[in-house]
């Protein structure tokens, strides 16, 4: 089966940033999250698939078929989300969407109807006179109803209030539900992830440091407490660790090796605690590439 | 590709046909009054003026290029067009323009008449060319600097250049040597069909210089 994108040794260079190479790809019917602070290159990386911009070197194919400008036919198997939303701004919601229509085989109008009265978008308002929820929403709405068999979405929630953020989180799990879609969703609101994605990628300053199954990094990092009058303690997992006497407080990338130390070591009162994604994300992210590949 | 034109004139459908109206006024007037096409020269350089303004302006703060570029349309096709629209337009006030002479001089035109005509073209389109092509410049080179430098130059080509030919080699202005000079070279076949060929082959140039831009995000 055709891998729903591939990026292939990708360049992008701009003159204070570079991206790549990138290497990455997904599988059909996954979600893959990809995760970065500001400046990290997600947009540049999903932009650059999107053929929004060019790259400078490497390749990139969408279901085996290369993002050749001029050969587009494999933006039909895509729906874009950006980072802006775009229209003929002094045309109706609704005359958007026709607009849109004429170039997507597989366009649904009863599709467009249900996802706009979903999302309670008012399709006879200009687009100029959209909310930024709402432009948010008639974004989503053109990108899903020509059903692609790819979703890009570029940190599509940001600047949204949490409501509508809701909304939209709502219905993109509902698609995902019901279909084998891939999403390939950039984003930098952790939460969001967390619900979504099936795979997550950390990327900054243009490198994708790594990449792994949300539930490894479920399984495998943990909050650890425990007493233990050592102070230098030999951890090989331990990305953070806080000591007040003999109490310690660790956070660990394995925490199955951390407690085997531990019992080795006699420690007492050990317990470990779950992390939300949103915490492992932000202990890999401050901890940089070595923490990320430990 | 006759999905976007169509698009584009509906959505700018007010504006044409504002500026018809006008036009189409000052033709009658001249098919009756006859003598007025320098004016008429004037007013439908400025109505594509008007154009290049009102509709160039939207389409950049509504980023339009990365609006049709998220479509699956070819990259080539989004850079030709650029120009039906515009060349439909010219063309059809130049149909006017001729057939509102051929009335008031009662059928009397000279091929001096279809060289003027044919330079007026060749200088319109050389503006707009130059102006779409600095448009693109910036976008198809990696630092910033060089691409603002050659956007400026191509743009100062293109309202520089081809106003200056358009207005200088109006048959009234016979007085100042330069212009007389112009006029002796464009108003003949070679000059004014040179002209023309060579517009036509900015456009072309235009058209794939859109293709070479390494971002159509803006």
């Amino acid at each position: 089966m055709e891998k729903a994108f591939q990026y292939k040794d990708v360049i992008k260079t701009f003159p204070d940033f570079k991206l790549g190479p990138i290497n990455l790809e997904l599988e059909p019917g996954t979600v893959l999250g990809l995760v970065g602070p500001n400046g990290a290159g997600k947009t540049t990386s999903i932009q650059c698939l999107a053929g929004l911009l060019r790259a400078d070197s490497g390749e990139m194919t969408v279901f085996g078929r290369p993002n050749d400008l001029n050969r587009p036919e494999w933006k039909r198997d895509i729906g874009y989300v950006g980072d802006v939303h775009v229209f003929y701004e002094r045309w109706s919601a609704a005359k958007n969407l026709h607009f849109l229509s004429q170039f997507y085989p597989d366009w649904s109008n009863q599709r467009a109807s249900e996802l706009a009265e979903r999302f309670q978008l008012p399709l006879n308002k200009r687009a100029k006179d959209l909310s930024t929820g709402n432009r948010v929403k008639l974004s989503l709405v053109s990108a899903l109803a020509h059903s692609p068999k790819l979703l890009l979405l570029d940190e599509p929630t940001s600047g949204i209030d949490p409501v509508v953020r809701t909304e939209v989180l709502d219905v993109l799990f509902e698609i995902l539900e019901t279909g084998d879609r891939a999403i390939f969703y950039t984003t930098h609101i952790l939460p969001e992830i967390s619900r979504l994605a099936d795979d997550l990628a950390f990327i900054n300053d243009g490198q994708i440091w790594f990449r792994t199954p949300k539930e490894d990094l479920d399984d495998r990092w943990r909050k650890i407490t425990f007493r233990l009058a050592k102070a230098d303690i030999p951890f090989t997992s331990v990305v953070s660790h806080r000591r007040k006497g003999s109490d310690h407080l660790v956070i660990s990338s394995d925490f199955q090796a951390t407690l085997k130390l531990l019992k080795e070591l006699g420690a007492e009162n050990v317990q470990d605690m779950r992390m939300s994604i949103e915490e492992i994300a932000i202990q890999i992210l401050k901890g940089g590439k070595d923490v990320a590949s430990a | 590709m006759w999905k976007l034109i169509k698009a584009d004139l509906e959505y700018n459908r007010t504006l044409f046909i504002f500026l018809y109206s006008i036009i189409f006024v000052s033709v009658l007037a001249n098919s009756i009054r006859g003598n007025l096409e320098e004016y008429l020269a004037i007013l439908m350089f400025i109505s594509v003026g008007l154009i290049g303004i009102l509709v160039g302006t939207e389409e950049v703060k509504t980023k339009r290029i990365r609006f049709l570029s998220e479509l699956p349309l070819p990259v080539r096709q989004l850079g030709i067009l650029r120009y039906p629209v515009f060349v439909t337009y010219w063309f059809s006030l130049m149909v006017l323009l001729w057939l509102s002479s051929l009335v008031s001089q009662q059928g009397h035109l000279g091929l001096d008449y279809l060289w003027w005509i044919l330079t007026r073209t060749g200088s319109m389109f050389l503006m707009v060319a130059f102006m779409d092509f600095g448009q693109d410049l910036p976008f198809c080179v990696k630092d910033k600097g060089p691409g603002i430098v050659l956007k400026s130059i191509a743009i100062l080509f293109g309202i520089i250049g081809g106003p200056f030919v358009y207005f200088a080699t109006n048959a009234g202005r016979q007085s100042d040597p330069i212009f007389i000079s112009l006029s002796k070279v464009f108003i003949t076949a070679s000059g004014a069909i040179g002209l023309f060929i060579f517009s036509l082959v900015l456009i072309l140039v235009s058209i794939y210089v859109y293709e070479l831009r390494r971002s159509y995000a803006e």
